[in-house]
C-alpha cells in the first residue's frame, strides 16, 4: 500500500469534518440540517479568494468572508427557516427552503463569479509542494490542516462547556425545558445560523487552496460533509473529525488499491457497514426522555 | 349549427395546415417578420454560468445573419427556454417549441440533456444542432433531425490516442478519466484505438467529480508503468489537482486530452512545468504554426469573441460549440430553398458536402450526421495560450 495516501486522506477528511461541524453547530440549537451549507462553504470561498485577489492578507480575508456569509446565513434564517419553524416546530419544510436558498445562492455566484476557479495560495508560510518525510510524501499545508482542524474541534468542545454553549445543549436536548429556564431557543438560533454559516466560509477558504475556489466546491463538499455528520453522529463534534478521517481514508484507499468504478461503492458499503452496527452514528448517543 | 361548428374547424384546420406548408417558424414581432429559432439553455441551475459562453458563437452568427439581411429578408428572433441543464426537463421544453411553432432550434448542451431531446425532436420533426459530443448523436438513422456540428468521442479518441501513438510514439499508455458519460465514451473509444494497435492501456483510473485529492489516481497510472497518458475531463478544477500532482510527484509524461485542457485559467491555477507536455484536441482552422496563422474568417470570429469577456477562459470550447456553424449553414440552405420548410432543409442539410464551416468542412448524408471529418481536427499545445497569436481561440498546431 501506498502510504503517501494517508495524509491525503487526513487532509481530505479533515474538510469533511469541517463541513460536518458547520452542519453541527446550526444542528444542535435549531434541529435544522441546512441544505445549504455546501454553497455558503462555496460562496466563503469565493468571496475570500477574491478577497486575497485584491490585496487582503489571508487571516483578514477569512475573517471578512466568516462575517459576510454569516449574515447571509442569518439571512437564510429569516426567509428560509424561521416563518416555517415559527408555523410549526414539527415541520419539516426547512428541507424545501434551505434547498431553495442554496439553487439562489448558486446561481447569485455563477452569476458574479462566473464559472471559472480561482487559485488560493496557502497562507505563509505554508505550501502544498510536497516532500518527503518518513517515507511518505505530504505537503506543509496538508499537515497544517490536519491539525488545524483538530485544533478547531477541540475549540468547538471547549465552547459547549461555557455557559453560551451549556445553552446550546440545553436547547438541543429539550427546546421547551430549556424556554422554561430563561434560554431564548430564538436567539440561539440566530446566533447558530450565523456562526454554522461563518464557519462554512472558514471551511471554504482552508479548501481553496486544494481544491480551487470555484462553484463546482460547494456540492462536491456537502455530500461528504452530510456523511461524515451522519456516520460521527449528527450533532457530535469529536464524531465528525472521526468520521471525516476514516472516510477521507476510505476514498484514498479505495482510489489506490480498488479497481474503477468500486471507489464510491466501498466507501459507501464502508459507511453503510458503520451505520448499520451504530445506527447514531460512532459518537450518536441514545436518547432517552423521561415522561 | 353543426355545419357551422364543421365548417369552422375546417377553416382552422385548413389555415394551420397553410400555415404549417409555409413554414410556421416563421413569425411577426414588433411588426416585422421574423425567423424565430429555438434557444435552448440553463439560464437558471448550477450550470448555468458555465454554459452560458458556448452559446457565444450562436450569439455572434445571429447577429452576423441578421445584419446581412436574416434568412430570406427574416430577421432571426431567439426563442429562449431554460433547462436548467436537466435532461428530465427536455422533453416538455422541446414539446412547448413544437407548440409555438418553431422548428429549428440551437441546444440544448451536453450528452445526456441532448438524448433527452432528440427523443421528442425526432418524432416532431425538429430540425437541430445540439451541442453533445456522443457519437450516437450524429447518427443520421437513429436521430434523423439532428446534424452533429462538433467533433464526437469516436474521433476525439482517434486524433488524441493517435498522436499519442504515432506522433510521440508512446506506446504504454494510461487513462485517467472523470466518472461521467462523457469519460466512459471516450475511454471506450480510446481502447477501441489501442486496440487496433494491438496495445491495451497499462491502466485506466476513473475519478469521481468530488475526488478532493486526485494523487493516488496519479500515482497509480505511475505505478502502472505508462509513459504518456490519455486524459479525459471537462472539468478544469480537477485538470489542475491533476497537473499538480504530478508536478508534485515530478512526473511529467506527456499527456493529450479533452479541449477542457485548453481553458485559460488551467494555466492560473497548474504549475506550468507540468503543462509542458500537455495537448488537447483542436481544429486544424483554428491553430497556428510557425508559417501558418488562422484565415481571416476566423481571425473574424476572435475579434468577436472579445466583446464577451464571459467567453474568456474558454474561448477554445466556445469556438468549437456547434451554433455557429450550424446557423450559417442554415442560412445558406433557405436562402438556396427559398424555404423554412423543415423537411426541405433537412434534405438539404443531408445533402451537404465540403461546406466550409468556421472549424472546418462540413458534409452530411442520411446516415452520417456528424458532419466534421478527422482532417478538421488537430492537436495544440496547451501552453501555446500564452502566445500572442492565440487571442483566446487560436492555439499552436502540436508539431
Amino acid at each position: 500500500m501506498d502510504l503517501d495516501i494517508i495524509p491525503s486522506g487526513l487532509a481530505a477528511g479533515s474538510l469533511y469534518a469541517l463541513v460536518a461541524v458547520g452542519f453541527n453547530i446550526l444542528y444542535r440549537p435549531t434541529n435544522v440540517f441546512n441544505f445549504a451549507q455546501g454553497d455558503l462553504v462555496m460562496l466563503g470561498a469565493m468571496i475570500s479568494a477574491s478577497a486575497i485577489a485584491a490585496g487582503l492578507p489571508w487571516l483578514a480575508a477569512l475573517l471578512a468572508a466568516a462575517a459576510l456569509v454569516g449574515v447571509i446565513g442569518l439571512a437564510e434564517n429569516f426567509l428560509a427557516v424561521a416563518p416555517i419553524v415559527r408555523r410549526s416546530s414539527a415541520s419539516h419544510a426547512w428541507i424545501i427552503s434551505t434547498l431553495a436558498y442554496s439553487l439562489i445562492i448558486d446561481n447569485l455566484v455563477g452569476h458574479v463569479w462566473g464559472p471559472d476557479p480561482i487559485r488560493v495560495d496557502p497562507p505563509w508560510p505554508f505550501s502544498v509542494t510536497s516532500f518527503m518525510i518518513g517515507g511518505v510524501r505530504t505537503s506543509s499545508y496538508q499537515l497544517a490542516l490536519i491539525a488545524l482542524t483538530g485544533l478547531m474541534i477541540l475549540g468547538i468542545e471547549q465552547f459547549y462547556r461555557t455557559r453560551a454553549g451549556r445553552a446550546v445543549r440545553a436547547v438541543a436536548e429539550d427546546r421547551d425545558a430549556a424556554l422554561l429556564r430563561g434560554i431564548d431557543p430564538d436567539r440561539l438560533s440566530r446566533w447558530s445560523f450565523f456562526l454554522g454559516a461563518g464557519f462554512a466560509a472558514m471551511t471554504g477558504l482552508l479548501a481553496s487552496p486544494t481544491m480551487y475556489a470555484s462553484t463546482q466546491l460547494g456540492p462536491s463538499l456537502l455530500v461528504k460533509g452530510f456523511e461524515a455528520a451522519a456516520v460521527g453522529g449528527i450533532g457530535n463534534n469529536r464524531g465528525a473529525l472521526v468520521a471525516g478521517w476514516i472516510l477521507g481514508l476510505a476514498e484514498a484507499l479505495g482510489g489506490s488499491v480498488l479497481s474503477p468504478g468500486y471507489q464510491a461503492a466501498s466507501t459507501f458499503a464502508l459507511l453503510l457497514a458503520i451505520l448499520l452496527i451504530q445506527p447514531r452514528g460512532l459518537f450518536g448517543q441514545p436518547e432517552a426522555r423521561s415522561v | 349549427m353543426a355545419n357551422i361548428r364543421n365548417i369552422k374547424r375546417r377553416g382552422v384546420l385548413t389555415g394551420a395546415a397553410g400555415a404549417l406548408a409555409a413554414g410556421v417558424t416563421v413569425g411577426r414581432a414588433r411588426g416585422e417578420e421574423v425567423i424565430r429559432i429555438g434557444w435552448i439553455r440553463p439560464t437558471t441551475g448550477r450550470l448555468a454560468s458555465s454554459f452560458a459562453p458556448l452559446y457565444v458563437g450562436g450569439l455572434i452568427a445571429v447577429d452576423e445573419i441578421n445584419a446581412a439581411g436574416g434568412m430570406l429578408g427574416r430577421r432571426i428572433e431567439r426563442v429562449e427556454e431554460d433547462d436548467e441543464a436537466s435532461p428530465a426537463k427536455e422533453p416538455a421544453i422541446m414539446r412547448k417549441l413544437q407548440d409555438a411553432g418553431v422548428s429549428l432550434i440551437c441546444g440544448p448542451t451536453g450528452s445526456s440533456q441532448s438524448l433527452s431531446a432528440l427523443a421528442v425532436g425526432k418524432s416532431a420533426n425538429i430540425v437541430q444542432a445540439v451541442y453533445a459530443n456522443a457519437a450516437e448523436v450524429g447518427d443520421g438513422t437513429k436521430y434523423p433531425t439532428n446534424f452533429q456540428f462538433c467533433f464526437n468521442t469516436v474521433q476525439e479518441a482517434t486524433i488524441v490516442v493517435g498522436y499519442l501513438l504515432n506522433t510521440l510514439g508512446v506506446r504504454k499508455i494510461g487513462i485517467l478519466q472523470e466518472s461521467t458519460a462523457f469519460g466512459e465514451q471516450a475511454t471506450a473509444a480510446s481502447r477501441a484505438v489501442l486496440d487496433q494497435a494491438g496495445l491495451k492501456p497499462t491502466d485506466v483510473q476513473v475519478y469521481p467529480l468530488t475526488a478532493p485529492d486526485l494523487t493516488p489516481y496519479i500515482a497509480n497510472l505511475r505505478k502502472s508503468g505508462a509513459e504518456g497518458i490519455v486524459m479525459w475531463t471537462a472539468n478544469t478544477p480537477q485538470a489542475a489537482a491533476v497537473f499538480n500532482a504530478l508536478s508534485s510527484q515530478q512526473w511529467f509524461p506527456p499527456i493529450c486530452g479533452h479541449n477542457g485542457l485548453l481553458s485559460a485559467s488551467l494555466l492560473k491555477l497548474a504549475p506550468e512545468d507540468a503543462l509542458k507536455n500537455v495537448y488537447s484536441i483542436h481544429f486544424r482552422n483554428l491553430s497556428f504554426t510557425a508559417g501558418e496563422s488562422p484565415g481571416p474568417r476566423q481571425q473574424a470570429f476572435a475579434a468577436k469573441l472579445h466583446a464577451y469577456p464571459e467567453a474568456e477562459d474558454g474561448a477554445a470550447a466556445v469556438a468549437a460549440a456547434p451554433y455557429y456553424d450550424f446557423l450559417h449553414l442554415l442560412r445558406q440552405i433557405i436562402e438556396t430553398e427559398k424555404s423554412f420548410d423543415p423537411d426541405r432543409i433537412r434534405r438539404a442539410l443531408n445533402a451537404t458536402t465540403d461546406y466550409a464551416g468556421l472549424v472546418g468542412a462540413y458534409g452530411f448524408t442520411p446516415a452520417r450526421h456528424t458532419g466534421l471529418s478527422l482532417d478538421a481536427l488537430c492537436m495544440a499545445t496547451v501552453l501555446s495560450l500564452k502566445d500572442k497569436r492565440a487571442q483566446w481561440c487560436f492555439r499552436q498546431r502540436a508539431a
